[in-house]
């Protein structure tokens, strides 16, 4: 077999670099590229033969809890529609026998899930034990933080709420935890120049560090006391979460911000510290002087400290463009075309709007380093839209 | 999470529009989902994508939720969904090797009658379990994940890949020359 084959069947696996030196090979190899074409039309017919059988992938998982006599998990409605497709689905695992090896997988899965769930149940249960069954408010609730539709458009609203839920979880869901080094008393976490790092406090709080930054904490998080993290230098991006009893409070060199429930960048040199809201309300004031008046940010404001000075009268930021060191596109009800536009820049790719959808707010956090493909299709699934892609690029449009 | 967590009352509130009970009850949600697709995939970063999916799927979804004290299912059915979904999805943006231009005016086109026969001979002459690893992949799962299915190691996989590429390769020349010369 030609060695060319291997790389090329498995091509998943290959590095840009590798798969640009296999792409010149295609382009130089007639016999190479016509044997790659045939292979890529049986994948399709492959595909077309699946979708075909099989049109909707959720009756097979129906069908599979049926199966692992997990009927109980089905709803009148769902037992009802499975009936109807019984015979349906008979015929797609006798046309594609290795249905039979996916149902199976979606036991697994099914079976899979109930283990989580039951150890997430021991996890909890085992830690209010060790807290003395200590009753806190919610952590996990906080103010709703739906953006203001422009002209008061019902639906807009409501796809800009969805991606706010989105917004609300991405925080903690943004990278795999990285938990700092463990000492006996405080935990200190620092991160080199060019590095990205995200810390995870116990109380449900999320910090991504960037650029070269010192943080430091008491682990636990659990009492009011203990909420006071300190960010000696660098930029931090915090996810705050809520506590009615206790405030969670960022001290740097020059500056101590005190907040609720929130999501803030601060950027902390020695002589200066600069803080951008995102969501919430944060308190910002002097580190060291009792004179000076600290400042109470909004939404979407900036405001900066000096040593010793007061902070500087909060004004309104473009907050992706103030963010962007967090590696992040932070948007808050920010229309669809300037989301596009941000994109365009980011990607280097073009990316239109049509016209229905330009000025719709969206409110989400997404990571950089994701794919514009991964980026478009989530804002399209939150405003009940399409990505279509064509020659000239992407386009967002109403689902058809 | 003791189900209490899911207080079916709070669920309830959360259905009737109340947006704190509807907050809270996705993020308790939200480590679950992701220790369950971590478990499912691996600590990859489509895990993120497959949280947030799924979390939008209940969120848009609850409201149908007929029993509150129905949650954990409710919960279980959408990733369950999301997984296919994502398997569906898994090799769209992965397609970086393009050769528009198919042997001897063949197309994909599935009109394309002669092109479709074509094929099902070219697969007919496979294995039956090469012709199952084939449909396991195009239907979205990694060739780790289709030994785990089979009941074998990922090396022998790949290897029934290469001799179904090669076996493929040879049926599909000599069914094209068939086309070629004959017209068939």
């Amino acid at each position: 077999m030609d060695d060319a084959y291997g790389p090329l069947l498995f091509e998943d696996d290959l590095s840009s670099e590798q798969r640009a030196k296999l792409q010149e090979r295609l382009d130089d190899d007639p016999a190479l590229a016509d044997g790659w074409a045939n292979w890529r039309q049986v994948r399709v017919r492959l595909r077309e033969r699946l979708q075909t059988h099989l049109p909707d992938r959720r009756l097979l998982v129906l069908y599979a809890l049926d199966r692992a006599s997990r009927g109980d998990l089905l709803t009148p409605e769902e037992a009802e529609v499975l009936e109807a497709a019984r015979d349906d689905i008979a015929q797609a695992i006798d046309a594609v026998p290795s249905l039979r090896r996916v149902v199976a997988r979606v036991q697994n899965e099914q079976a899979d899930f109930e283990t989580v769930w039951a150890q997430h149940h021991e996890e909890i249960r085992a830690v209010r034990g060790e807290a003395g069954r200590r009753s806190r408010p919610d952590r996990g609730e906080r103010p709703p933080r739906r953006p203001e539709a422009p002209h008061g458009a019902t639906s807009g609203h409501q796809w800009a709420w969805r991606l706010t839920v989105a917004a609300l979880l991405l925080g903690a869901a943004a990278l795999a935890v990285l938990y700092g080094p463990q000492g006996a008393e405080r935990t200190t976490v620092t991160v080199e120049s060019g590095e990205q790092r995200r810390v995870e406090f116990e109380d449900g709080s999320t910090v991504r560090l960037a650029g070269v930054s010192t943080l430091s904490y008491t682990p636990g998080m659990s009492t009011a006391e203990k909420r006071r993290v300190t960010l000696a230098r660098g930029q931090a991006y915090f996810d705050v979460a809520a506590q009615d009893d206790a405030p969670f409070v960022v001290t740097t060199p020059a500056a101590r911000t005190e907040v609720l429930g929130t999501q803030f960048g601060v950027a902390a040199g020695n002589d200066t510290t600069e803080v951008v809201l995102v969501d919430g309300r944060v308190r910002l004031g002097p580190g060291g002087s009792d004179e000076a008046e600290p400042v109470v940010l909004a939404p979407g404001e900036r405001s900066m400290v000096r040593t010793g000075e007061a902070p500087t009268s909060p004004a309104p930021v473009d907050l992706s463009a103030a963010l962007d060191w967090t590696g992040l596109f932070v948007f808050r009800a920010t229309p669809v075309s300037t989301i596009a536009e941000r994109l365009r820049e980011h990607y280097r790719v073009s990316i239109s709007v049509a016209p229905a959808l330009a000025e719709e707010p969206v409110t989400g956090t997404f990571r950089q380093d994701r794919s514009v493909e991964q980026v478009l299709n989530t804002i399209a699934r939150t405003l009940g839209a399409d990505v279509r892609r064509g020659e000239k690029g992407y386009r967002l449009e109403p689902a058809s | 999470m003791p189900e209490s967590a899911f207080d079916p009352d709070r669920v309830r509130d959360a259905q009737d529009g109340d947006e704190q009970a509807r907050n809270g009850l996705l993020r308790r949600l939200e480590p679950i989902l992701r220790g369950y697709f971590i478990k499912r995939i691996g600590a990859e970063t489509d895990v993120d994508d497959l949280v947030q999916n799924t979390l939008v799927r209940v969120h848009e979804s609850l409201d149908d939720l007929q029993k509150p004290g129905s949650l954990k299912s409710f919960a279980m059915k959408a990733a369950l969904f999301e997984l296919q979904d994502y398997y569906r999805g898994r090799y769209d943006m992965n397609e970086h090797l393009h050769d528009p231009d198919l042997p001897l005016g063949q197309s994909t086109d599935p009109e394309d009658r002669s092109a479709q026969v074509d094929v099902e001979k070219a697969l007919d002459a496979l294995t039956p379990k090469a012709q199952r690893i084939m449909e396991l992949r195009e239907y979205g799962y990694l060739y780790r994940e289709i030994a785990q299915m089979l009941n074998t190691t990922e090396a022998a996989v790949k290897m029934q890949v290469k001799r179904a590429f090669e076996t493929m390769k040879d049926a599909l020349s000599a069914l094209l020359l068939l086309v070629w010369f004959f017209g068939l």
